[in-house]
């Protein structure tokens, strides 16, 4: 039920390291600010982001149609999967239909959120992740922490240990530009063996037929490039209408996620390379459903920059994996409640609600409103934790009395004041963990008021 | 395949965003700014990349381009992309030094250089490639990706790609290196407008 408040300790015993993270990220933030402020239409483009986003939403199932038309016109096939296990079998199926042996793969939250490598893992094959971040995990057997910064949780001396155990680095070498150097070399042989490329999808233009891949190292096209079968696969809120959309969303996108005017390679797929075959799948996996929740259909815009991950104190400070949804962070809080298998019911509340999310949001999600709606449903369904539940009821009751009100604070000031420490900070009183309890005032407010102001205009 | 019923689920399940309808108009633009000059914002935004510009005068770029890459092969010599097709073997690829392409136009705000399929004799040349030279005309300057997007048509390619930079990574504690798996260098020679 509090899982995130106990991996967020866990996280924060290191305090180093959780340091570092919190400060590493909010460069990354300011690296945002500034790229956003240089850029004088910015709150204009987030306007029209959020506006083609809308349109596409309420319009999805005719672009798909259309995306479809184009894309086999343009000589692509498309797939269509309806949950995480339809799309697994579809990937296992064509690898088996082409019998290939190495698989490479660009990044993609969609095929971590299916589950995929695990699963052709027990079909006996190994998926290969050629993003670095991601290949380091890999080899690490960790889920990415951030979905743009997957390694941020490690340190270079640990990337040094496993890459001298995997890639026969010198031991205790952790300089950056030779461990990358390293990988560059390894996964260059995997690029060169690869019968088959995946990628993610970061925008499908309904128009065109055309899959957009953002890319800072060059692995997407390294690898579709290289193999003769490409795979591309999206969920259904990646859809575009028109190819003009594209110039909107990629001057918004690597500013907002880290500062870039734009990522090294933005890669635009229509037709196969001569002599070779490319996939589309197209995945729902509860996003169809998710469409029809008027409060939370919104999250379906997000087009995973990652900003309200850089931006937000209580990731900063409690790490990705915390969360124990494939997205972390502020906008997996909000679609782990309606998308993961759990339910997640304690992440709305793993948010101060400062709003700063929002803020920074490219297209415009009320994420911190959506936060709030869902403790509200989440405590409705009686999802959330009993003890948050019976507080928030006596809370309820006290603040609806003025006599219970006025009754409360006059013992909780006597309290704070001359209750022995190791009582007023037991357990159950979870807020004073970490918090020191203020000096409590000799009388409430309204005793001050009544004195001092009764007889005073106001 | 589940086609229909994911689109059925659609249909059932249609958000209101104060209903939307969908429209062929092309998307509104917000206002932008003009840049006083399109041509330096791109020479600063390749080199805050990671990239190099070499400027030289109109007519000279295959020259200046010897200059800098003897060993460049330089693929709008047809007697060099010829040697190339999508069926060139991978390995032959691998040792590329240096490769250098046309590129179609380029964009200020950015720095970013289009390349698409009728450019590239194999469409994994500008990644293989050791180094990476694109030459281009100071007259092929747009301001932003609005501009870029007017000048490209999806429909009618395979493959393009804008290409900013070289190839970079930040994910080992979010120090930049270049040379994650593409081009380690990226120089792009501008030449100057014909007077």
């Amino acid at each position: 039920m509090d899982a995130h408040a106990k991996n967020a300790r866990r996280f924060l015993k290191d305090e180093a390291r959780a340091d570092w993270h919190d400060e590493t990220l909010w460069i990354v933030r300011k690296k945002r600010d500034n790229a956003a402020a240089a850029v004088e239409e910015w709150e204009a483009l987030r306007e029209e982001a959020s506006h083609i986003k809308e349109e596409a939403l309420a319009n999805l199932d005719t672009l798909l149609e259309q995306f479809e038309k184009e894309a086999v016109k343009n000589g692509a096939k498309v797939l269509w999967a309806a949950d995480a296990e339809e799309f697994n079998h579809h990937i296992l199926g064509i690898i088996r239909h082409h019998k290939a042996v190495n698989v490479v793969k660009s990044k993609s939250m969609l095929t971590e959120e299916c589950g995929m490598n695990d699963f052709l893992l027990k079909e006996g094959i190994e998926v290969v992740d050629t993003d670095l971040g991601e290949r380091i995990i890999q080899f690490r057997h960790e889920a990415p922490s951030h979905i743009v910064l997957p390694a941020i949780h490690l340190k270079k001396e640990e990337i040094g240990e496993t890459f001298h155990e995997k890639l026969g680095t010198d031991k205790g070498a952790s300089d950056p530009v030779y461990l990358t150097h390293a990988a560059r070399l390894h996964l260059r042989q995997k690029f060169l063996a690869a019968d088959i490329a995946m990628t993610g999808v970061n925008f499908a233009v309904a128009e065109t037929g055309s899959v957009v891949v953002c890319t800072n190292e060059g692995n997407a096209d390294m690898g579709v490039q290289a193999a003769k079968v490409q795979i591309h696969c999206m969920g259904i809120e990646k859809i575009v209408p028109r190819q003009a959309d594209l110039g909107v969303f990629t001057r918004l996108l690597a500013r907002n996620a880290t500062g870039q005017p734009v990522t090294t390679y933005t890669s635009h797929y229509m037709k196969p390379k001569t002599g070779g075959t490319m996939y589309v799948v197209i995945v729902d996996n509860g996003r169809s459903r998710h469409l029809g929740q008027p409060k939370y259909a919104g999250s379906l815009k997000c087009i995973r920059c990652g900003g309200c991950m850089n931006t937000c104190p209580v990731f900063r400070r409690s790490g990705g994996h915390s969360y124990g949804y494939v997205i972390p962070g502020p906008i997996g809080s909000i679609l782990a409640p309606e998308r993961s298998k759990t339910g997640c019911p304690d992440l709305p509340f793993a948010s101060s609600l400062c709003g700063s999310c929002s803020n920074v949001c490219p297209v415009k999600i009320d994420i911190h409103g959506q936060l709030y709606c869902w403790r509200q449903d989440l405590t409705r369904q009686g999802k959330t934790a009993l003890t948050k539940r019976l507080a928030m009821k006596v809370t309820g009751k006290i603040l609806a009395s003025a006599a219970l009100y006025d009754f409360a604070g006059a013992a909780g000031r006597w309290a704070v004041g001359h209750l022995p420490k190791s009582l007023l900070y037991m357990p159950l009183n979870v807020w004073g963990k970490g918090r020191e309890l203020p000096v409590p005032p000799k009388e409430s407010f309204k005793q001050w008021y009544l004195k001092n102001r009764k007889n005073t205009a106001m | 395949m589940s086609k229909q019923s994911i689109l059925n689920s659609i249909r059932q399940h249609k958000p209101d965003f104060g209903n939307k309808p969908q429209t062929t108009e092309p998307v509104r633009r917000p206002q932008c700014p003009a840049y006083d000059s399109p041509v330096a914002a791109f020479v600063d935004n390749v080199i805050a990349a990671g990239g190099e510009v070499i400027r030289c005068p109109h007519g000279e770029a295959a020259a200046t381009l010897k200059a800098k890459f003897p060993e460049a092969l330089n693929m709008t010599y047809p007697a060099v992309s010829g040697r190339f097709s999508p069926s060139t073997a991978l390995e032959a690829l691998n040792g590329v030094e240096c490769v250098a392409f046309a590129g179609r136009f380029g964009v200020a705000e950015n720095g970013a250089v289009w390349l698409e399929d009728s450019d590239l004799p194999h469409r994994i040349l500008p990644f293989i490639t050791q180094r990476l030279a694109l030459m281009l005309d100071d007259s092929q300057i747009v301001p932003t990706m609005h501009e870029a997007y007017d000048r490209i048509s999806l429909g009618a390619t395979g493959y393009g790609v804008f290409i900013s930079g070289p190839s970079k990574t930040a994910d080992i504690e979010q120090s930049l290196v270049y040379g994650a798996h593409g081009a380690v260098s990226l120089t792009v020679i501008l030449s100057e407008e014909k007077k």
